[in-house]
């Protein structure tokens, strides 16, 4: 029997069932589809986060209060709580002492409504910084500048702000120059940060940037502070970190047999921690679209049982002319090949179109993932021979005298 | 010869009962031979047809085809015998339902792996020797019982099988139009096609070279024929 033949014989059989081939295809484009979709937002959100993460680059690490391992159970959390806060006297402190320590820098935060006339923001993020924080941050400076170390040092109320507050507060006019109203304390605008989008409905673009000691002033400073130190490279990272962990323990008395009392995270940290954090829901996520791809194959296999019970008469006919088993089985074979690979190839293309306005809504990088295109014609391909080779050796095996007999 | 059965069985089991379709049959029949096969309702007959025809094995005996042994061959020898060596003929006509006369016509050649436009050329010759080469492109529903039964006879030719079956072939058709398949068949088998024919109808039964008589699995009688009937009315 010639291939094109085979061909020919299963798209007529197709042809002739119209409303069946479109409703197994369909199966299996929504499989597919949803596969590709989820595959591609789940690799967008990791290079997001990975690129966030990296932003913060290979040679710098934060000292902090809590660590991520502090949030890996509430026992761990509870404990860590009890320690001494980190003050902005530390910072000081290790920008003075420490050698190796190319750049320090620190950060706080606190909620405030901001007011601009009669508008109003409430629990606005307020962040306080060292002047040098725009250098290990992804923000970026759009218009005007981040304040200086000068006005760092004299507690100046100088605000930059985020894209959103501007787009909220100062619609269709220029706010540098301008004063907004944090909690209860005037503060003049000296820049706007470039816009960096939202990701799964945070927004990036609403908070405000003030000196760190302003705030610290401002809204109390009983708060801790996170450190960020920038090492001279990566192979100093190690002597870095031990450097201004020294200065710190003796800081805050740390017996040499005791462990820190507060948590030194390097980017690589992090990323095992999202790792840790999101791993099962990735799975879960992948795994659903493929529980209905599973479906769709016994669909498949459902719809070709009817098929070749249909057709026994048909079978009986062909076999009764000559055809071996192994054309019965191909022809059925084909024909569940023909629809999978059919719906395989548009699920494909919806999956990517799909993927592209998903991460285009959610603000993630758009990755055509070759794993999920290979994925998606493996998967559709596989899911046409496992589930249609069952009906297709039933068809094969029937005894010709009796499918010719078949009503 | 092209066909001989040696003590040829075929059981039934039905539950725990066993049914003996045949019991043991033995039978000869030369190449270009004209044989009508009768007998009582459920004697047998087609179950020794689809014998003949490779359709199906015997549970006991031997069946040589063209001096080769048929009951030890395996499914994929049986199928490439029916395709090449055989041409059957059925009281249902059997064609699919779907395709048009030339396509039904085509089917064995598919299965012989014979390429597109060869086939088309021999299957139209078929067609036109059974004379429905107009009808080529008609559906089995567009024609009438004889017409269907000619495309099946152009199938069953179209091979060049050494052997024509055909189980009750005008089983379906009236008089007349039997009459005419039966014309056919004479014409066919004057040009060298052997042909074994199953038939309730005497007067059908009349045409053949050889009767027969089959009655409870096994060969009840034979009945040479000298005078064929040559003239149809
Ligand atoms: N697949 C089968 N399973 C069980 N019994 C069968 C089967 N095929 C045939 N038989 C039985 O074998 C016997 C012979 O059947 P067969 O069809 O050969 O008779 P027949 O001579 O062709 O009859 P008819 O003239 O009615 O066509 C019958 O008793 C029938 O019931
Ligand atoms: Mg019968």
């Amino acid at each position: 029997m010639l291939f094109g033949d085979l061909l020919r014989l299963s798209f007529e059989a197709l042809r002739a069932h119209k409303l069946r081939t479109f409703l197994t295809i369909l199966g299996i484009v929504i499989g597919v589809t949803s596969v590709i979709a989820i595959v591609s937002i789940v690799v967008g959100m990791n290079e997001k986060i990975t690129g966030l993460i990296n932003n913060m680059g290979t040679t710098t690490f934060f000292v902090s209060k809590f660590g991520v391992d502090d949030y890996q159970s509430e026992d761990a959390y509870r404990e860590a709580r009890k320690r001494k806060d980190l003050k902005f006297r530390d910072v000081e402190a290790i920008q003075k002492d420490c050698e190796l320590c190319e750049e320090v820098g620190a950060r706080t935060m606190t909620f405030r409504q901001l007011k601009h006339g009669p508008e109003k923001l409430n629990r606005v993020v307020i962040v306080g910084t060292t002047s040098n924080f725009i250098k290990i941050t992804d923000f970026e400076v759009g218009e005007g500048r981040v304040h200086s170390e000068f006005e760092q040092d004299r507690y100046r109320q100088v605000v930059l702000i985020g894209d959103k507050i501007r787009e909220e507060l100062y619609p269709g006019v220029d706010p540098i120059g301008r004063e907004l109203k944090i909690g209860i304390h005037k503060y003049e605008i000296i820049g706007v940060a470039k816009p960096r989008g939202s990701m799964l409905g945070e927004d990036f673009d609403e908070f405000v940037i003030i000196p760190i000691t302003t705030l610290l002033k401002n809204y109390g400073s009983h708060r801790s502070v996170d450190i960020f130190v920038k090492a001279p490279s990566e192979d100093a990272m190690d002597e870095t970190i031990d450097q201004a962990r020294v200065i710190l323990r003796a800081r805050r008395h740390v017996d040499f047999q005791d462990q820190d009392d507060f948590a030194i995270t390097t980017s690589e940290d992090w990323l095992e921690f999202y790792g840790n954090v999101t791993g099962t829901i990735q799975v879960v996520a992948v795994a659903i679209p493929l529980i209905a791809l599973v479906v769709a194959g016994i669909v498949v296999m459902n719809i070709m049982m009817v098929s070749v019970t249909e057709r026994t008469r048909e079978i009986g006919i062909r076999k009764s002319l000559g055809a071996r088993k192994r054309h019965i089985m191909l022809q059925f074979l084909a024909e569940a090949l023909m629809m999978s690979v059919f719906g395989g190839g548009l699920g494909i293309a919806f999956g990517i179109l799909l993927a592209k306005v998903l991460t285009n809504a959610g603000d993630l990088p758009f990755v055509i993932s070759e794993v999920a295109i290979l994925g998606g014609v493996f998967i559709s391909t596989g899911v046409g021979v496992i589930f249609g080779l069952y009906p297709a050796m039933k068809g094969a095996r029937l005894d010709p005298v009796d499918a010719m007999r078949f009503e | 010869m092209l066909i001989e059965t040696k003590n040829l069985w075929k059981t039934y089991i039905m539950g725990v009962q066993e049914l003996h379709a045949l019991k043991g049959v033995d039978l000869q029949i030369e190449k270009g031979e004209y044989v009508a096969i009768m007998g009582p309702s459920g004697s047998g007959k087609s179950t020794l047809m689809n014998l003949i025809g490779c359709l199906d094995t015997p549970t006991q005996g031997d069946y040589y085809l063209n001096g080769e042994s048929v009951s030890t061959m395996n499914d994929n020898e049986l199928a490439k015998i029916r395709n090449k060596e055989i041409g059957f003929v059925f009281q249902t006509f059997n064609l699919l339902p779907r395709a048009n006369s030339l396509h039904n016509v085509e089917l064995p050649l598919i299965y012989s792996g014979i390429d597109t436009g060869t086939r088309r050329e021999m299957a139209a010759k078929a067609l036109k020797e059974v004379d429905l080469l107009d009808w080529a492109g008609h559906k089995p529903n567009e024609l009438s019982g004889g017409q269907r039964q000619r495309v099946a006879i152009a199938r069953a030719l179209v091979n060049e099988p050494s052997l024509i079956l055909a189980d009750e072939p005008t089983g379906n058709l009236d008089t007349k139009t039997g009459l005419e398949i039966m014309k056919l068949f004479r014409r066919l088998n004057d040009r060298g096609n052997t042909m074994i024919m199953v038939t309730h109808d005497p007067e059908i039964a009349e045409f053949a070279d050889r009767i027969i008589y089959i009655r409870d699995g096994e060969v009840e009688k034979e009945e040479k024929r000298s005078g064929k009937v040559q003239d149809v009315h």
